[in-house]
């Protein structure tokens, strides 16, 4: 619990300062590992060294061996970074786990989360979903799709496409079952993932999610669970195991799934889509999980689309701003500015904007709503109209 | 100091002036022995955004005669960084301009806290690059670059950065901004050469450390990218280092690019991961650059540097020098601190043939201090630099937490000090981390830099942690 279980990390940075920097990690263009301008987002924003993984990390040194007092200053600090994962892909120290533990700390602690993520976590001890809304209301986007409750593939929806974006997790049971694929839902039994207490310090409430889910994802006879949000599916293949140990069943983010059906020819496009499209990468598919070629096979697959990439992709991507919702919730300004920016960079090369995150997809749009022209979509919404 | 942060934020505006608890501590974070020996913490840490705004922040610290530290990366060894006697930090990263880069007097300007990678990247576009190419991060400034007069490769070749500076502004610690070099005389011509017609003042602020003013442009003169440049690698075993000490010196003779000597330690964790694969007995690795405008003109040099090694009994280590992320040599000792812990370690230079006595007595000391292990990864890291070698042997995985640990440290810091200090080593940079002898045994020359520091800052608020107060 706490900073106890990365205290071997927290003392090992020789402040080489790459987290600090302003600029390309590898200055040479033509280098194998070229890299873009490149600057952490919160450091951006606020400036100061104390905003940089560098100094994050530090301060969790000085308050394990008891050198600086835990304070309520430190919750803006340690939540208002967005968990991208980009400074673990320039250095070697375990950023995310040593920020995950000191918000553990902080938290025990009785500082922190922010109000409104305190109160999503109660959210989902309650109700098992962030939002506070009904639990009965989960299953309504299912209502007419006579979905099995039990089955070899299970389609996990998660909160976000069932409360907020029905359209995507319809379109991923059109699409699964185009493919000729027997898609099984938990419905009721499903619960929200936990990502979001895991990500801010309530690691208990995360635990009760993964046991309630992998029991009920056990006791439906799931061998293959197909998730819709990067982040549900960094939380199942990657936390759960960790909490409950091995898990009798594969995980996969929908879009590995449609790369795969793809490659086997079980899914086949017969519309063509005439547009300029560009790809978002959810911090937590790509950065967290490595999960970079997937989408963009997808995406490339369908007829007609001209697809671009925007300056920083792939491993460089910027994060959409929520933060895993942790930074959403707790500094939607912060979340705008972030969003802005990645829109600002999509916009330069595309009319479309797709990403494969129902979170993201919510951020982005949002914001394109208000302050932008690109269109936003979920890459299940792009397929379900190529089918 | 309540009425000095208000007349900081009545200058550079609330959002850039910091004074919490958790800035102050983590503006006295560094690595290093500075970090470990050295305390002190900011009482505010300020980001002025043009050198009108610096002028005034030395104004306000002069008038109330409070210490003011500059501080890019503080990736620096020396504790120069470290804000001792508290004051005002300045901190540039607002300043980050690259305000011009002549293609045709080769010369590139930037505001003193632009990102050197940055600088590199729009000079690489251009295809042209700084004569010997720093080898950190983009946390790296150009202002610190002068200050810290920074290394890297092709330093064999070109020596160092400072060496190729054009122009300078500078603000001193009364907030004067003085203009030295072509910043002195541009006008029509803009910044071209470095020499006004008389004494090099320029130079006293070359490595000065923080000590002397806040660089807040730079220009420098930078130079056309070679059309093949790569890496070759040579071994010695331990019993052999007189012969590769012969072959560094006739690579020198040669005009190598860039040598660098690193001993079997630096490589441990890449060989405990079975990324390398080091004969047994090879103790020491010698990377070497080499390059040419054209094919030909390589290989020529690399048939030249291959048989000057064999010749003197090297190995033929194949691609190792390459093996890291970011091609040739890249940060050798991020393959020491970063898998293994904290870097720590002096940096001194010592000509070419003294190398084996230096080693011994590396050996002999990290030995006594039960450095010698794993848990320190005692790697011996020497850059030829031109015809002297610049040496910076590191010690990883140190407890800055533990005082019994940096007790140790700092002994066995002192007595190696003092041992090759009476050799004749002269440091790269002097802290106050060093043992007097170090300053001691420059005597007048010492004395008389005080002097200037006395006149130019009477009541040393600038970096006053500086030796040379």
């Amino acid at each position: 619990m706490g900073l106890e279980k990365v205290k071997d990390e927290l003392y090992r940075c020789v402040t080489c300062s790459q987290c600090y920097g302003r600029g390309p990690n590898i200055p040479f263009r033509d280098a194998d590992d070229s890299t873009p301008y490149w600057v952490c987002p919160i450091l951006d924003k606020f400036g100061f060294l104390t905003y940089s993984p560098q100094a994050l990390m530090f301060i969790a040194n000085k308050v394990y061996y008891k050198n600086f007092p835990v304070t309520e200053d430190l919750i803006q600090l340690y939540y208002s970074c967005v968990s991208c994962n980009r400074c673990s892909t320039q250095c070697t120290r375990p950023f995310m786990d040593i920020f995950r533990a000191m918000k553990e700390e902080m938290a025990s602690r009785g500082v922190g989360p922010p109000a409104p993520v305190k109160k999503a976590n109660e959210n989902i001890r309650t109700k098992h979903n962030f939002m506070g809304s009904k639990p009965e209301a989960r299953t309504k986007w299912a209502e007419g799709l006579n979905l099995s409750k039990t089955g070899e593939v299970i389609y996990f929806a998660g909160c976000y496409a069932s409360f907020r974006q029905p359209a995507v997790a319809k379109a991923t049971v059109k699409v699964l079952k185009t493919a000729g694929i027997d898609v099984a839902y938990l419905a009721d039994e499903e619960w929200c993932c936990g990502m979001l207490a895991g990500w801010s310090g309530q690691p208990d409430i995360l635990a009760d999610m993964a046991k309630h889910n992998v029991g009920a994802l056990k006791k439906a006879g799931a061998k293959k669970v197909v998730v819709s949000c990067a982040e549900g599916y960094r939380t199942l293949s990657r936390d759960y195991p960790q909490i409950v140990g091995k898990l009798a069943f594969d995980v996969q983010h929908i879009s590995q799934t449609l790369a795969g059906l793809l490659k086997e020819g079980k899914l086949k496009f017969k519309n063509k889509i005439k547009e300029t499209i560009t790809y978002h990468d959810p911090c937590f598919l790509g950065r967290h999980c490595r999960g970079y070629d997937a989408p963009r096979a997808v995406i490339n697959a369908i007829p007609g689309i001209k697809f671009t990439e925007m300056e920083h992709n792939g491993l460089f991507a910027d994060c959409c701003g929520s933060g895993a919702g942790v930074t959403g919730m707790s500094y939607p300004n912060q979340e705008k500015q972030d969003a802005v920016k990645r829109l600002k960079e999509a916009k330069q090369v595309a009319d479309t904007l797709i990403t494969t995150c129902p979170r993201c997809t919510e951020t982005l749009g949002r914001v394109a709503t208000e302050t932008n022209k690109i269109k936003v979509e979920d890459l299940m919404e792009l397929v379900a109209k190529v089918l | 100091m309540q009425d000095l942060i208000q007349a900081l934020i009545k200058t550079v505006g609330e959002e850039h002036v910091a004074h919490s608890p958790k800035d102050k501590l983590v503006y006295s974070h560094i690595c290093g022995p500075g970090g470990d020996f050295i305390r002190g913490q900011a009482d505010v840490i300020v980001m002025p955004g043009s050198t009108a705004e610096v002028s005034r922040i030395m104004q306000l610290a002069s008038r109330t005669r409070t210490p003011v530290v500059p501080r890019a990366a503080g990736s620096s060894h020396h504790g120069a960084q470290v804000p001792q006697q508290g004051g005002i930090v300045i901190d540039l990263a607002r300043m980050n301009k690259i305000l011009e880069i002549d293609e045709r007097k080769m010369v590139v300007v930037a505001q003193g806290g632009a990102s050197v990678y940055n600088i590199m990247r729009q000079l690489d576009e251009r295809d042209l690059r700084f004569p010997q190419q720093p080898q950190y991060t983009s946390g790296v400034t150009i202002g610190a670059a002068v200050s810290c007069n920074i290394s890297g490769v092709r330093v064999t070749r070109w020596g160092r950065f400072g060496e190729h500076l054009v122009g300078l502004e500078v603000v001193l610690p009364d907030g004067e901004i003085l203009m030295l070099g072509s910043n002195a005389y541009r006008s029509k011509y803009g910044h071209y050469h470095r020499y006004m017609g008389g004494p090099d003042i320029m130079g006293l602020f070359v490595n000065s450390g923080g000590a002397m003013g806040v660089f807040t442009e730079v220009a420098v003169r930078v130079d056309h990218r070679m059309e093949v440049t790569d890496e070759i690698s040579y071994g010695w075993p331990r019993d052999k280092i007189e012969e590769m000490v012969e072959a560094i010196y006739w690579m020198q003779r040669y005009d190598v690019c860039d040598v660098t000597t690193l001993n079997r330690w630096n490589y441990y964790s890449a060989l405990q991961r079975g990324r390398v694969n080091i004969p047994e007995n090879i103790e020491f690795i010698n990377n070497i650059s080499v390059d040419g405008h054209s094919k030909e003109e390589y290989d020529i040099a690399e048939h030249r540097f291959r048989q000057i090694c064999e010749k003197h009994g090297g190995t033929d280590l194949g691609e190792l020098g390459r093996f890291t992320k970011g091609g040739p040599r890249y940060h050798a000792w991020r393959g020491i601190a970063v898998w293994t812990g904290r870097e720590f370690g002096p940096m001194f230079y010592h000509p070419t043939h003294a190398l084996p006595e230096i080693y011994e007595i590396w050996e002999r000391t990290c030995h006594k201090y039960g450095l010698w292990s794993p848990r320190y990864i005692p790697g011996w890291f020497s850059n030829t630099e031109q015809n002297v070698l610049y040496t910076y042997p590191l010690l990883g995985n140190t407890y800055p937490e533990d005082p019994v640990e940096v007790e140790n440290l700092r002994q066995w810091y002192n007595e190696f000090h003092i041992e090759i200090t009476k050799l004749g080593c002269v440091e790269y940079l002097i802290g106050d981390i060093f043992p007097k002898l170090v300053v001691d045994n420059l005597g007048p020359a010492a004395q008389f830099i005080k002097r200037l520091k006395r006149m130019m800052d009477p009541d040393n608020i600038m970096n006053p942690m500086s030796i040379w107060r």
